[in-house]
Parts: C-alpha cells; structure tokens; sequence
C-alpha cells in the first residue's frame, strides 16, 4: 500500500508514486467505479480526487493485468461490495460542455416523461464525464448536430458506403448551394461512426483518396477537387464530413442524372424540369 | 423525506393532482441542474448570454 498522488500530463490522469516513481494509469488499470466515501478536503468540484492529493492504492499484477484499487483500510466501502475503485476526473470536451448547457437551458420544456427518463438515470451511476453527458443527451433528445436542411445532409455508412446515394447528394449539394455530407450519422442524428468502414480502407487518409476516386469516376466535372474531407472524432466514433461547394458547372452523375437540392432532399429532375433547369442556368452564365 | 420523480410510477404519475405534480417536476428540474452544474457556472453563462 503507497502514497499516489494525482497528476495530469498530456490532458490525462494518473496516479504516481513519489517514492518509487511509479506511474499507473486510471481507469484502463482499474476496476469500474463504485461510489467512494472519501474526506472533503480531498475532492475538487466534482467529487472527484483533486489533482495534487493522494490516495493509498495497493497495485498488483494479475497475470498481464494491473489491478489498482484503494486501500479500504484507510477508506470506507460498502460492505459486502468489492472494494471501490477511484476514477480520475475525465477531461470534459467543448461538446460535452455545450450538451449540458442546452440540456439546463431546455429543462422546462421537456416532457413530463423525458424529465422522469432523465432523474432515473442521474439517480443511478451519472458521473459526470464526458460518456455519461453524451448518453443523458441522447436520453433527451438533444443533438450538437443541425438538422438535415438544403445545405446539410447525413448518412450512416456503418459498414458500407451507399455510393449511388452519396453521389445523387453531392450532386444535389454542387447544383445548389453547395454543403455538408456527414457520414457516419443516421437520419435521426444518432451518432453510429463511420469507422469500421474507413478501418476497411486501412486508414483516413486511403478512405480519402477512395472517396475523392470515386467521385471523380461518377461524376462530370472537376467538383472531386474541390471537395473539402475532413473527420471528426465525438465520443469513440468517427465522423467523416465532406464539404461540397457549389458548382459553376452543372454536375452530372453518371453523366446523365441531375440532381438538386430542395429542402432537406436531393431531387432527381429528368425530362423537362431537367430542361429548364439547365436552360435556365445558362441563361444566367 | 419526499420521494424524488423517478421513485414514482407513471400511473402514479397520471393520478397525481396537477399541482402536486407541477412542484414535483420542479423539484426534478432543480436535482437535475443540480447535479449538472453544482457550481452554477452554466446557469450563470446561460443569463449572460440572454
């Protein structure tokens, strides 16, 4: 049983022991959390372990596993629990961070029922990280996603890329005003990553490529150039969202279907709105 | 002590008199922000921005 304080480094937390320098990473080397009882003086705003205090840990190796886990000598646990374990503060992101503010901002006009989902959960094991934001926003219903609109669009792409549809959009999106497809979110703006797709393609930078291939191949003009790709991580998904601008030419797919943007669809025009459509474009050249 | 709101069932919910109701989701409301902003910064930046 040592002293471990608690410090962070690179925005992450670990315990370290002072006297043998030992260094033990948390919560990877630790069992899930339990409610701790533990001296006020020692917990930051959070209720978590305050950077700069220690705790006594006994540290063990189990096989090719590191057990870490605080002395209940010193601390009080639960009878007839297994001792609990302390997680270090997570850091919170800016998404995190705003998901809270809407949800305190939108409290009042929430449903009886959707207040009653949300004290159920911050009842039982709400702790504050960034995780267990995300999973009371989704029980809320709220998005840091803007709904699908004339100039936003989402696809799932899970496991695989849908290329006709992503195609139709990115046409709609250069015949009008340009815009954003996100793949890698469902149509309800649940976050279901695109990540296993891109591990297929071996890394962002080949699923890029790919990408930018295939629409050069399905399309008529140059708009695979100007195609702006770029990923984002939220919680442990990625997003990969591709910025499309509006196109001085008219863009073809498959070098004869047209496709525009009207609300929050792409429209196939054929026969004579197809007509005027590009009529009425090259009157305005 | 009161019980908090998802302590009660929605049937119990349903035949609740509307006013014991409405303190009881304020309750609610008032745990909740609570717990999700126990030093007041969002509250705080919420009224500055309005």
């Amino acid at each position: 049983m040592d002293k471990y304080y608690l410090i962070k480094r690179d925005s992450r937390y670990y315990y370290f022991n002072n006297e043998n320098s030992e260094i033990v990473r948390s919560p990877i080397h630790c069992f899930d959390a339990d409610k701790i009882v533990m001296p006020n003086h020692k917990r930051d705003a959070d209720g978590y372990l305050a950077l700069g205090q220690y705790i006594y840990l006994h540290v063990e190796q189990r096989g090719c596993r590191t057990i870490v886990y605080p002395s209940h000598e010193i601390y009080d646990y639960l009878p007839a629990k297994r001792p609990p374990i302390l997680f270090a503060q997570s850091p919170k992101s800016e998404n995190a961070r705003r998901l809270k503010q809407r949800i305190c901002q939108n409290l009042k006009s929430y449903a009886p029922s959707t207040l009653w989902e949300i004290d159920r959960y911050i009842a039982g094991a709400f702790d504050n990280t960034d995780a267990a934001v995300y999973r009371l926003a989704a029980i809320a219903g709220e998005s840091l996603l803007p709904d699908e609109s004339e100039t936003v669009e989402y696809k799932s792409c899970e496991d695989e890329l849908n290329k006709p549809e992503i195609l139709s959009s990115i046409g709609a999106f250069a015949n009008h005003k340009g815009g954003k497809l996100t793949l890698g979110v469902s149509d309800n703006k649940s976050i279901v990553g695109c990540e296993k797709l891109i591990s297929k393609y071996g890394s962002m930078d080949k699923f890029s490529v790919m990408l930018r291939n295939f629409v050069r191949q399905g399309t008529n003009t140059n708009i695979y150039l100007n195609i702006r790709i770029e990923f984002e991580q939220v919680e442990s998904h990625t997003l990969c969202h591709l910025h499309i601008p509006e196109s001085p030419d008219i863009v073809l797919v498959k070098d004869e279907q047209l496709y525009v943007r009207s609300g929050a669809t792409s429209q196939r025009l054929i026969g004579d709105r197809m007509i005027d459509f590009i009529y009425n474009r090259k009157r305005y050249e | 002590m009161s019980k908090r709101l998802s302590n009660y069932s929605f049937d119990e919910l349903l035949l609740m008199p509307k006013k014991q109701l409405e303190e009881l989701l304020q309750r609610a409301i008032d745990t909740i922000l609570r717990t999700l902003d126990p030093d007041g910064e969002i509250v705080k930046e919420l009224k500055e921005n309005r």
